[in-house]
């Protein structure tokens, strides 16, 4: 049997053995539907589309992402069993992938249960349907780029809280990084390339680009980057440790 | 001996340059999905058929820069995203269409071209100066988009499209603009010194793509060299015009009339003149053709109002896709049109003429009286019976015209045109070709309030202007459409799309129905029961000055309980209509927030619960 896949199996049992999975969809699918309708006003609005809806998301997913990611590899670290874990006929890339997939599926899950609010809206008005379906992979892709983040921090620590801290500050700075605040600072001491190449890396961007409707290779691999990048960084770091 | 994070530290260090990288690299790679249902980021045929009619090479200049040299990333993306576009374009050109970008930096021959092709630089609020606009240049005529602004985006494939087309056409057409309003400005006021109001966008949008004249109301003949022309709310038109309009049409020009039965924005300027509304009709001509505009009358439709700040404004009209004619290509693309105080428009063609109609009413309509519908909208409603029929608002007649002065050039303070004394020798009697007649009946659409709203850019100073609904379009898609060249017609289609809860509109106007009869009652016994109160205290001062019957006294009372009874009934009944659409909100606002984590709380908790059962029975 393919060992990512086993992987996946053992960590959704943990997700959904636990009250963990059902605690993170609950709340998710309250404070999706509670910034949607009451504080975004989504009915007054009197428009059929899920702007307001995923407006928020993005900053939902700064919290509540890193909360799921951040026992994947704090977990094993503090209950020892990281060394059983390798010791199993895996490959270390096919646990870090595991445990990400298993994560992101677990996301994912929660999004598709928001099914509700499209349903609203078309059940309401005639939206864009097209734009919707491009809003909600554009959610699964920026959920899958801050899990990657979260994937590194949890592997530097034992620490599930630091962790946590650590990976929302990460993804924050992903958030603002084409912010003139941001790029503001980083002006001062370095030239206008390196602001450009910062300012890239901004998430709003290309989740923004997608949301218009677009689904462009650009920001598909932009995502798709970090995730892997994200994935890298954790083999890094649990390479180190393992051989320290 | 190396510390234990220095591997790691490297390896990140590597992910995160070729991160980068491979994000540079494919940063010239142009493969997207466009989603959405309109497909508005997808080259529209409209776009295709201009850039295939191009012969001789355009060349595109793309100037965007700061002083400072670093745009802020939202303008950086737009300039991209534009870039993009037209690189679309030049492909769909077959390399006829040739793109450059320029960085106009201080004394660069970058700046020096811009300022030659007519682009200045703007001043931001920080002090930096910005440039950002596109010429187009072909042999030795230009055209050129001086300024280009974020806001203005989902139109810039037909700014776009239109200026590659002034830049190949020969020369523009002669529109003319016949209307006793300001639509071209004010010049009288400017003379007196005062500030006049400024040229409508109409205007604007208009005269780029034509050689726009005005032609006064008073006219007896129409320019030999003006085909097209816009009549726009000719109110009190004399008998002589309305011949100079017949003789137009049958020469072979083409008429685009905005009739209105009350034109609000018709007021004059400053507060000084506050005159009443007017309105407008073509007394001789329309009876001609077989059509009659009732110019009294205005259209109040329960399905497609709209809201003022006043609140509801049964007489403005929202309309939508599904009463806009879909087969035709003025109203094909088109998703809204917003009508204030229309008319509506009866009768079938004469003879040798066809009528089709481009946009109606909802059958949920009624012509009501313009004045009570402004000032007591309520009343309009309360008292609403609707026809049942979808009211043509806008008609396009076709076909050999014949003339509506049978007796040639009417003499002033004639009626029609029956003065025997005329040599009828010179006018013409009836069209030689087809032609064509589009009647509209609403003014008020083509103004400024009812069609765009202002939105202040990114940056102070310069007025942008966003069309809100499909009015502009329709208005420059019948001026194109009549003077021959439609391409452009498709791609202006993609007005501002609003898509509003149809839903919630028909449950209010299904309500509505049902309770203003109970409404209407309840108001009159209401009143009869006040009248009868101030009769008895009326009576009171009449006779006894101090003291009243213990009778009367009784009356007073039995008739204040019953007008307090009756308005109580009112107050629940208003209360009655709101509620189904106030539980249809609260039932879909509990479904979404709670229903299906509800459902998930109780699967992980009885999952939960099975498995320490399970877990026990060991």
């Amino acid at each position: 049997m393919n060992p990512v896949r086993t992987i996946i199996q053992r960590e959704l049992a943990g997700y959904f053995g636990s009250p963990i999975a059902y605690v993170f969809i609950v709340i998710f699918l309250v404070l999706a539907g509670f910034f949607t309708f009451m504080v975004g006003a989504f009915l007054p609005r009197g428009e059929a589309d899920l702007q307001i809806f995923f407006f928020w998301l993005p900053w939902l997913y700064l919290f509540l992402v890193p909360a799921v990611g951040m026992r994947m590899w704090s977990e094993e670290r503090r209950m020892g069993t990281l060394e059983l874990l390798f010791t199993l006929p895996v490959a270390p890339w096919q646990a870090i992938l595991g445990k990400f997939l298993a994560a992101w599926i677990v996301i994912a899950a929660a999004l598709l249960l928001t099914f509700p609010i499209p349903l609203t809206a078309n059940y309401l008005g005639d939206p864009d349907n097209g734009v919707i379906i491009a809003g909600y992979l554009g959610s699964l892709l920026l959920a899958g780029a801050y899990l990657g983040v979260t994937s590194a921090t949890s592997a530097l620590t034992r620490n599930q809280v630091i962790s946590f801290i650590v990976s929302v500050a990460l993804c924050l700075f992903l958030v603002l990084a084409g912010w003139p605040p941001v790029t503001d600072l980083f002006t001062q001491w370095a030239g206008p390339g390196v602001v450009d190449v910062i300012a890239g890396f901004s998430v709003m961007t290309h989740f923004e680009a997608i949301q218009r409707g677009i689904l462009d290779l650009r920001d598909a691999l932009y995502f798709l980057s970090v995730i892997a990048f994200g994935l890298v960084a954790t083999g890094a770091i649990l390479h180190s440790q393992r051989s320290g | 001996m190396k510390p234990r994070w220095l591997a790691p530290a490297l390896t990140i260090l590597a992910a995160l340059v070729l991160l980068v990288a491979i994000n540079a690299l494919f940063g010239f790679a142009r493969l997207r999905f466009d989603l959405t249902a309109d497909r508005i980021y997808t080259l529209s045929p409209g776009t295709r058929e201009i850039l295939s009619k191009i012969t001789t090479p355009v060349q595109v200049r793309i100037y965007a820069g700061t002083s400072e040299g670093v745009l802020p990333p939202v303008l950086k993306n737009f300039v991209r995203r534009t870039e993009e576009l037209l690189k679309e374009m030049a492909q769909a050109s077959g390399g006829r269409l040739q793109v450059q970008v320029l960085d106009p930096k201080p004394d660069s021959d970058a700046e020096d071209s811009a300022r030659l092709d007519g682009i200045e630089p703007q001043l931001l609020p920080n002090g930096e100066t910005l440039t950002l606009g596109i010429s187009f240049t072909s042999l030795d005529r230009k055209s050129v988009m001086p300024f280009l602004t974020p806001e203005r985006e989902r139109l810039l494939e037909y700014d776009i499209a239109r200026a590659i087309s002034q830049v190949r056409a020969e020369t523009r057409p002669a529109l003319g603009i016949m209307s006793p309003l300001p639509v071209m400005g004010n010049p009288m006021a400017m003379m007196m010194g005062r500030q006049g109001p400024p040229p409508w966008m109409l205007a604007e949008e208009l005269r780029r793509d034509f050689d726009i004249r005005e032609v006064p109301m008073t006219s007896e003949e129409i320019p030999a060299d003006i085909q097209l022309l816009f009549v726009i709310h000719p109110k009190n038109i004399t008998p002589a015009a309305e011949y100079a309009l017949d003789q137009f049409l049958l020469r072979g020009g083409r008429l685009v009339v905005f009739l209105d039965p009350y034109c609000i924005f018709d007021g004059g300027f400053g507060p000084m003149m506050m005159s009443q509304p007017t309105s407008s009709n073509l007394p001789t001509l329309l009876p001609a053709w077989g059509i009659s505009f009732d110019s009294s009358r205005a259209v109040a439709d329960l399905t497609f109002e709209g809201r003022t700040r006043e609140g509801r404004a049964p007489w403005l009209l929202e309309l939508n896709r599904t009463v806009l004619n879909p087969d035709d290509p003025l109203t094909a693309d088109l998703e809204s049109l917003m009508l204030a105080f229309a008319g509506a428009f009866s009768g079938n063609a004469t003879e040798g003429l066809t009528r089709e109609i481009l946009f109606t009413s909802s059958e949920d309509s009624q012509l009501v009286d313009p004045f009570t519908a402004r000032s007591s909208p309520d009343t309009i409603v309360r008292e609403f019976s609707p026809s049942g029929t979808k009211m043509p608002l806008a008609i396009r007649l076709s076909g050999k015209f014949k003339t509506a002065f049978p007796g040639g050039r009417p003499q002033s303070g004639d009626n029609a045109g029956d003065s025997p004394d005329n040599p009828p020798g010179e006018s013409l009697k009836e069209s030689a070709a087809e032609s064509s007649v589009l009647l509209v009946g609403d003014a008020d659409m083509l103004q400024d309030p009812v069609s765009v709203t202002e939105v202040r850019g990114l940056f102070p100073g310069g007025r942008v202007f966003i069309p809100v609904n499909g009015n502009l379009a329709f208005a420059q898609a019948a001026a194109e459409q009549l003077s021959g060249d439609s391409s452009l017609i498709s791609v202006r289609g993609r007005a501002v799309g609003r898509r509003p809860f149809i839903l919630i509109r028909q449950l209010q106007a299904a309500a509505e129905k049902k309770f203003q009869a109970t409404i209407r009652e309840l108001e009159a016994s209401l009143q009869e029961t006040q009248n009868r109160l101030a009769e008895l205290e009326r009576g009171k001062q009449e006779g006894q000055k101090f003291l009243l019957t213990a009778e009367q006294q009784r009356e007073i009372e039995n008739f204040r309980a019953t007008e307090a009874a009756v308005k109580a009934r009112l107050k629940a009944t208003r209360r009655e209509l709101r509620a189904e659409i106030d539980a249809l909100e609260n039932r879909l606002k509990w479904l979404n927030i709670a229903a299906v984590p509800a459902l998930v709380a109780l699967i992980g908790l009885g999952f939960g619960i099975w498995r320490r059962r399970h877990s026990r029975a060991r």
